[in-house]
């Protein structure tokens, strides 16, 4: 069991957390954060700008993390991404279309799509199918999705979430059908195939930086700034951690 | 007691004052205005006379006139007749609509109103003399154009002929002013106004100021004509209404600089340099002279004669206060302007003219809004004021027009045949390296030079210590397309634990965990000859991750089914004899190619605290390796195997009779062999290559 | 419709403080309503499985009928998917028939997925430097390299020396370690503030917005 006292630090750090947020949000309302330039976001832009124009669609893949694991956050930042992605092509005949492993995800990002769907007022009736599951397990999933690629008129794939090595399918398909990839996943080891194979990479905890870079709202900044206190918490905690250990304290 | 109002405060006077009280401004000009002469009354018609004419009379007897020397006056009103129909019947009141309009027209660009040609206007407010001004400056510019009265002082400087034989007014004083201080009903003349205020400023006539004394306009006008032939020319043209100090200066100033004084071109280059404050400057310079000098005699037009009257009279009597309406009064603009306006009361405060003829005179331009410069312009700031959000998006938009700009070099999309004739390369190569070992049962190991890993030495020895029998938990937290390689990493270790008569609870977090635990489990049995049923016991899959993780480790048996009649109860199987909660077991194995899945294991055991009381011993892919071995050195796992490479070492330090992990080896490491070949030699060979294609591109951009 | 969206609203942020405290603080009432929540949304993840497959046929129905590429393939997988759905009803998951099934037909194209991904990885990884010519992608290629020649025997003559002892585990225990330390703590700060804005109600996944 946790000690009481771990636990209540613990809520306090959150709560903490929680009401910088807030606070950053609101007192920033007026002068925004300003973040480094990713070149992945602005291209990430361009190509949205394209699709639209084009009249060609987006695939968001939200990978194969579950909402009841640890991996569902980078499946909550893939989903924010897709909301916001799904209001910047409103204007666009066709609709982004998302994939997922997970099939609780897969009706979140129905639920997401059919939202921005509401909130474009575009009069055509919303197709469901625009949120799909393609597979249970992470390699059938991969290949489920493998034929959207190649087959719906896609012009940029946005790879967002919880992945495996099975990520290399993805972005294989992607080059082969010459689209744009931006890809970012909380493992690893996709991180790892993900550099050699994808076009756009976002390394680590920039793929929670997502919906902030597409200008999802005020949140999204503020929790930025927050991440970068909570790293330094955790900087000066590791080298107090050292230096005690030196000591022969801990 | 008769009132006489300041034209230039507005403000009541005694009759008998010369000055004003308030603002100390002359209310009775010193020079007199033209009398009156022959006019033409209302009804006649005017005779037509060419002002040819009276530029040859102006050319063969023209007098200077010396200075010092007061000019005849000269009633400029019988030059009316020379004026054509149209414009006398303007007079006349015939054209009422037009002078409307005209005056509307004029109250839009000024912002102040003017006189309405309906209006009745009383009769001693009747500026007379503006109407023989009105019909001197309608001839003239009848003929001449503004623009060629502005040249004309060069022609006349040339040729002798003058340019205008009307009295200078004030060359800021416009059409609009002028028909403002009528509006007052008491106004003077302007004209009066300008010399009157000059008189009492200077006593007397100005001495001729010399060459050096000269304004830049009129220096400028020197140089393009010349001087020789303009003064006897132009004298006399002037001598009727110049005044005094003009009239000594024509003889030493430039020819041409009299006439320009008079042109309309000037007065539109004087008030170029006016602040654009200035609103009636700017109503001056867009209404030629002639419609000012109409206005007037836009009311209700006075006949000729009582014009001629009224002009006779100004020089003998001032001229009473218009008796306009209250509501008329009421509605007068200026001076809802004057009264805002802080207007010099004493001599000190009064503005000093720097530069033009009226240089070193005080008070000589009145201080009225709309008379000229009262203030300077406001000093603005040649600096652009951008905030950082239009110099970002000013940046963007050049970023954008540059890159517009440059032309781009087409990304070459590799040749599919090319890239797909590699990946056929790649995997045949492969598939022969790999699978020709395999098949045929070559061995090529080497010596195994290095000392068991301690993890796995760690591992082996946890199995080697578990008392026979044990009840051992299994997670098989993997995905079919890993299997491959998780069997032959786990299948020593499993071996181990077979050999050692563990019996096997299997569960998974996998939905595809439980078959791949048959399948696994079934393998191992064919090998070991012993049923599987026996010895093993597969819960299934636990949903819900690390929760679902969290409640199993709380209680086992929870997520068996309840027992059922006809069929036998796995509680009182042998794999889970002598359990009742997760401590009971003497062994953790979690099978994984996951470092998530790995730690979800880790943490849930920790944090229900059984780390103490159940040994965990963990296999894992080698992608989750570095992920993982942290748990290991911070001794929150027992043992750890990591791919085909631990398998391989366990597998030595155990000595199984059945090797599952050592046939892989010599195709794995010729694998990865070729890959390292394959990778070293592609790499080197794109690297130059896209070295080189960077080249033109390096030097295009120096260009 | 703003109704239900206020509704999910306060239900996700509630049901959220309450799983929060009850990690927390581990006494009642808050650890008891946390496990039971947290049972709730296993189960409700359990049944989402089959709202999902529902999802799948759709797509593919709806493919067969506009006659779409690939539609006969949508006929399979429709076609499999009832059979074996069915089959598992019957036989239930560790039948002899069902594993067998597993053997025949998914493990082996699982497995040649990961195969055809070694492929694909290996001409990725040999196009990378073609791609994004810069120092990182030289050190990756040449950390890949060095990690594999460690892990590798040479044939005949055994381990390498030095980079199979001392090299490789250098660089996956010391350095890639330690960056995949770094990594993940920057991930899981991440996530924290990825749920905080769910808890606060700015990213909401589940409509309303």
């Amino acid at each position: 069991m946790t000690p009481l006292w771990l636990g209540l630090v613990g809520l306090v750090l959150v709560l903490v957390s929680g009401g910088a947020m807030l606070g950053l949000a609101v007192l920033r309302r007026k002068t925004p954060p300003t973040f480094r330039e990713i070149a992945a976001f602005q291209r990430l832009q361009d190509a949205i700008g394209r699709a639209v124009e084009d009249g060609s669609r987006l695939h968001l893949s939200l990978g194969r993390g579950g909402l009841v694991s640890p991996q569902n956050a980078s499946a909550l930042a893939g989903l924010s991404a897709l909301r916001r992605l799904a209001s910047l092509t409103s204007a666009s005949d066709n609709p982004p279309v998302a994939t997922a492993g997970d099939a609780g995800l897969a009706m979140l990002s129905q639920e997401t799509l059919y939202s921005a769907h509401l909130a474009s007022l575009v009069t055509t009736a919303f197709d469901p199918t625009t949120g799909r599951l393609t597979g249970l397990t992470p390699f059938s999933y991969a290949a489920g999705a493998l034929p959207i690629l190649s087959d719906e008129n896609i012009s940029a794939s946005i790879l967002l979430g919880n992945f495996g090595p099975e990520v290399g399918l993805l972005t294989e398909a992607d080059e082969r059908q010459g689209m744009f990839t931006l890809a970012a996943s909380d493992s690893l080891s996709a991180q790892a195939i993900l550099y050699a194979s994808a076009e756009e990479l976002l390394i680590g905890e920039e793929l929670f930086a997502s919906g902030a870079y597409l200008n999802a709202g005020p949140l999204h900044k503020s929790s930025l700034i927050v991440q970068d206190w909570l790293r330094w918490l955790v900087i000066v905690a590791l080298l107090l951690g050292f230096v005690l250990k030196l000591a022969g304290v801990l | 007691m008769a009132e006489i109002r300041c034209p230039m405060c507005g403000k009541p006077n005694p009759e008998e004052r010369e000055t004003c009280s308030f603002c100390q401004a002359r209310l009775k000009p010193l020079t007199a205005p033209p009398p009156a002469a022959s006019t033409i009354r209302a009804g006649e018609e005017p005779l037509k006379k060419p002002t040819s004419d009276l530029e040859r009379a102006a050319l063969g007897g023209g007098e200077s006139i010396p200075a010092g020397q007061e000019p005849t006056k000269k009633n400029t009103a019988e030059l009316e007749q020379a004026l054509p129909a149209w414009l006398r019947s303007l007079r006349q009141g015939e054209e009422d609509k037009a002078a409307e309009e005209l005056a509307a027209e004029s109250a839009d660009e000024t912002g102040l109103p003017l006189p309405s040609a309906a209006q009745p206007a009383p009769e001693e407010g009747l500026p007379d003399w503006l109407a023989g001004l009105g019909a001197q400056a309608q001839e003239e510019e009848e003929e001449l154009p503004d623009w060629l009265a502005g040249i004309r002082g060069k022609i006349g400087a040339e040729t002798g002929i003058p340019a205008s034989e009307e009295p200078i007014t004030h060359p800021l004083v416009g059409a609009e002013t002028l028909d403002r201080l009528e509006g007052e009903g008491s106004a003077p003349p302007a004209y009066e106004i300008a010399s009157g205020r000059m008189e009492a400023e200077i006593g007397g006539p100005q001495p001729s100021g010399g060459e050096e004394e000269l304004p830049d306009w009129l220096s400028k006008l020197e140089e393009t004509g010349p001087a020789e032939a303009a003064p006897e020319a132009a004298a006399p043209a002037f001598g009727e209404s110049l005044p005094d100090w003009l009239s000594g200066a024509g003889e030493a100033a430039p020819a041409e600089a009299a006439p320009e004084a008079a042109a309309p071109a000037f007065v539109m280059g004087a008030e170029e340099e006016l602040p654009p404050e200035s609103a009636a400057p700017v109503f001056a310079m867009e209404t030629p002279d002639w419609l000012s000098s109409l206005r007037p005699a836009e009311g209700q037009t006075p006949s000729a004669e009582r014009a001629g009257e009224s002009q006779a009279g100004m020089a003998e009597e001032e001229i009473a206060p218009a008796e306009l309406p209250s509501w008329v009064q009421a509605m007068r603009p200026v001076e809802a302007v004057v009264s805002e306006v802080e207007i010099p009361t004493t001599e000190e405060e009064q503005m000093t003219e720097s530069e033009g003829p009226l240089a070193g005179l005080r008070g000589v331009l009145p201080a009225v809004p709309g008379l000229g410069a009262v203030r300077k312009p406001p000093p603005y700031s040649i600096k652009l004021k951008v905030d950082e959000a239009q110099q970002r998006y000013a940046a963007y938009l050049e970023q954008l027009v540059k890159r517009e700009n440059q032309p781009r070099r087409p990304t070459a999309p590799p040749k599919a045949g090319a890239a797909n004739l590699l990946r056929w390369l790649i995997a045949l190569f492969l598939f022969l390296v790999v699978g020709l070992p395999l098949a045929g049962g070559l061995r090529l190991d080497g010596v195994n030079q290095f000392l068991t890993p301690p993890d796995v030495a760690a591992a082996s020895d946890v199995v080697s210590a578990l008392p026979d029998n044990a009840p051992v938990l299994v997670a098989f937290d993997y995905q079919p397309a890993l299997a491959g390689e998780l069997e032959a990493a786990a299948g020593p270790l499993m071996q181990h634990l077979f050999y050692r008569g563990a019996r096997l609870t299997c569960v998974s977090t996998h939905p595809m965990g439980p078959a791949l635990a048959e399948h696994f489990v079934g393998r191992l049995a064919e090998t070991q000859s012993f049923q599987p049923a026996d010895r093993s016991l597969n819960l299934g899959y636990l949903a819900g991750g690390a929760a679902g993780v969290f409640d199993f480790l709380l209680d086992p048996l929870a997520y068996l089914p309840p027992p059922a009649e006809g069929v036998p109860d796995p509680r009182q199987s042998v794999p889970l004899s002598g359990v009742q909660e997760l401590s009971d077991y003497a062994l953790l194995v979690v099978l994984t190619d996951d470092a998530e899945t790995g730690r979800i294991w880790v943490e849930q055991m920790t944090a229900l605290g059984l780390r103490d009381e159940v040994p965990l011993v963990m296999v894992v892919s080698a992608q989750a390796e570095p992920m993982m071995r942290p748990y290991y050195d911070s001794h929150q796992m027992d043992g750890l195997v990591s791919g085909l490479a631990g398998a391989r070492f366990y597998e030595q330090r155990v000595s199984l009779p059945l090797q599952t992990a050592a046939p892989y080896w010599s195709a794995f490491s010729l694998g990865l062999l070729l890959i390292v070949a394959i990778l070293a030699v592609g790499g080197v060979w794109n690297a130059v290559h896209a070295w080189r294609s960077r080249q033109p591109a390096a030097e295009e951009k120096e260009d | 419709m703003k109704l239900r969206g206020l509704l999910s609203t306060a239900f996700a942020i509630a049901f959220g403080l309450i799983v929060l405290l009850g990690y927390f603080l581990e006494f009642q009432p808050f650890y008891g309503l946390r496990l039971i929540f947290v049972e709730w949304a296993v189960i409700l993840a359990g049944f989402a499985v089959l709202v999902g497959l529902g999802n799948l046929v759709t797509v593919h129905i709806k493919k067969i009928r506009a006659r779409e590429k690939g539609g006969f393939y949508g006929l399979l997988l429709i076609f499999s998917l009832l059979m074996t759905f069915l089959a598992g009803l019957a036989w239930g998951p560790e039948h002899p028939n069902m594993v067998l099934l597993f053997r025949t037909v998914q493990f082996p194209v699982e497995a040649s997925l990961m195969a055809l991904l070694t492929v694909s990885l290996a001409y990725a990884s040999v196009r990378m430097l073609r791609r994004r010519l810069n120092l990182f992608s030289v050190v990756f290629l040449g950390t890949v390299l060095v990690i594999l020649l460690g892990t590798a025997s040479l044939p005949l003559l055994g381990d390498v020396p030095f980079v199979g002892d001392w090299v490789r585990p250098f660089v996956s225990q010391v350095i890639a370690g330690a960056g995949a330390r770094g990594i993940l703590i920057g991930v899981a700060l991440g996530t924290l503030t990825t749920g905080l804005r769910v808890l606060l109600g700015a990213d909401r996944p589940y409509g309303g917005k």
